[in-house]
């Protein structure tokens, strides 16, 4: 999947699923997900089962720190640097 | 009582952290039995929320019958700490929605009638006497109904203790400690009739408490003890918080506990005189101790422990109800996780671990008082601090500033964060006037 399809689909999740508050406009790539409001620590773990069951990822719980999750552009780049669990079948 | 034989996941107890996990476990799908010793409504202690905890109601859609049931809601904080007089408004952070003082068996009852609307199989008056471990196999609960003679069992996948005090799992597996870092008790009681504070800086009678919210007011009282006033629809709750050391001072007197308390809240200023109209509710004291414990373990094989079967600590932030429902809701995630991909199971149990962990030790951190060891807080806990909306983080501040330990937050959080969240939004008040 290419970075830009990565990036728009967690777009596409974080403003229809996530945030608390519909926002005006989708948030940029680089947007301050968490300090701007959008992801809390409820939304957080909505959107790690949805990485992990669309991407066929898994997260490891020592890479729930702030960095990873600070920007879609971090997400994306945490999610590009991971391997597809092995026998991965379903698509989420 | 058709209590099944088997089901994913059994719960046991009823209060906020048992229900809500049923809640989000039966809205995810899965067959949920929650398992209550008591029959609601009961008492608990425990009155005040703050604002926080709407966004765990929101996710468990039970907002609009909480809302329905007209407690008390409050605006604010007074906080009297060693002599500086401090007022806090929730609506100054941007909150919207009010915090509440709940009498618990209402509140709780909601919660448990919530989780039984939702489709989670609820059962009370039924007592868990033994849990089954045997890592590897099935995991299985044994349980007495009330008024029957022989126990039964069912056999599930996973066990969530939620017993509170009783810490049924924490018991047995003799993996919950006593924190030495917080040697203190708790006695309270009810009266009838107190003034209460109002974010106008005055003291009003109790019969102005629908037009006029009340805050939280909180004294320190020496040696880190504190006191709280905590005004509820019909009667007020008053409560001390005491270093073990001075109980063990005042017990020479051997006084009975009644006539203690109630001496006690007549030596705090200002509580004295919010006390002044007030007629105590005969028999209504009630004691805890030893006070704040931890565990060494928060999951293992086919269990997990949240709420104050978990832990417990110095609830002078509120936090409580919080801490119950976030372990409940991070429970019912990592349950799902591990029931849709087993092979996982193990990384999901850490990451409920390091989450909850996390959460409690920044609690546990904050809280610290001059009988802990400050040395010991840990940089990395601070992570799940980091998830909080500054919102949550300035609250937090203020709050702590007011109890005397502003030091600890700024402790924990990075020193480029330090000037965001140290915003002071509170007013410091000459005196309360009566």
């Amino acid at each position: 999947m290419s970075t830009q399809d990565i990036q728009r689909s967690l777009t596409d999740y974080i403003t229809t699923e996530v945030a608390s508050a519909v926002p005006d406009a989708p948030p940029a790539p680089d947007f301050p997900l968490i300090e701007g409001g959008l992801v809390d620590s409820l939304g957080l773990f909505k959107l790690i089962a949805f990485i992990e069951d669309k991407f066929q990822i898994g997260i490891l719980p020592e890479e729930i720190q702030f960095e990873n999750f600070a920007t879609i552009n971090a997400i994306t780049t945490l999610i590009k640097n991971k391997q597809p669990l092995r026998g991965a079948a379903k698509a989420g | 009582m058709n209590i099944p034989a088997q089901s994913d996941v059994v719960i046991i107890g009823g209060g906020p952290a048992g229900s809500m996990a049923a809640t989000f476990l039966a809205q995810k799908g899965y067959h949920v039995v929650l398992l209550e010793k008591q029959k609601h409504p009961r008492y608990m202690v425990g009155e005040s929320l703050i604002p926080q905890f709407w966004k765990y109601c929101d996710l468990a859609q039970v907002t609009d019958k909480i809302l329905a049931e007209g407690f008390v809601q409050k605006q604010g904080g007074t906080v009297v700490w060693d002599g500086v007089i401090r007022q806090t408004a929730f609506k100054d952070f941007g909150y919207t929605r009010p915090a509440l003082h709940v009498e618990r068996d209402r509140f709780d009852l909601i919660l448990l009638e919530h989780a039984r609307s939702q489709g989670a199989h609820v059962f009370e008056q039924v007592t868990v006497t033994d849990v089954n471990l045997d890592p590897g196999g099935q995991v299985d609960v044994t349980y007495l109904p009330a008024g029957e003679q022989s126990s039964r069992r069912i056999a599930c996948r996973f066990i969530i203790d939620a017993s509170g005090q009783s810490a049924l799992i924490g018991r047995k597996l003799a993996i919950r400690v006593h924190d030495e870092e917080y040697p203190f008790m708790s006695v309270w009681g009810y009266f009838n009739n107190s003034s209460y504070v109002a974010l106008d800086g005055r003291a009003h009678a109790f019969t102005e408490l629908r037009d006029t919210p009340p805050t939280t007011f909180v004294s320190s009282t020496g040696n880190w003890g504190w006191c709280w006033h905590i005004p509820l629809r019909e009667t007020t709750s008053v409560g001390l918080v005491v270093p073990l050391e001075q109980m063990k001072t005042d017990k020479l007197e051997n006084e009975a506990l009644q006539a203690y308390f109630l001496r006690r809240c007549a030596e705090i200023p200002y509580l004295n005189r919010l006390l002044e109209p007030a007629t105590y509710c005969d028999g209504s004291v009630h004691m805890l101790r030893p006070y704040s414990y931890r565990p060494k373990q928060l999951c293992g094989p086919g269990f997990f422990l949240i709420g104050d079967a978990a832990a417990f600590i110095d609830p002078v932030l509120s936090e409580g109800c919080l801490l119950a429902m976030f372990s409940a809701h991070m429970a019912a995630w990592t349950i799902d996780r591990c029931l849709r991909d087993q092979g996982r199971t193990a990384d999901y149990q850490a990451l409920f671990t390091r989450q909850f962990a996390g959460r409690y030790q920044v609690g546990h951190a904050l809280m610290l008082t001059g009988y802990g060891d400050a040395a010991k807080v840990n940089g990395a806990v601070a992570n799940s601090l980091r998830f909080d909306s500054e919102r949550e983080q300035e609250l937090m501040y203020v709050a702590l500033t007011m109890a005397g330990r502003a030091e600890n937050l700024l402790r924990l959080v990075k020193p480029g964060d330090r000037q965001r969240i140290a915003v002071n939004r509170f007013r410091t008040l000459q005196s309360i006037d009566f």
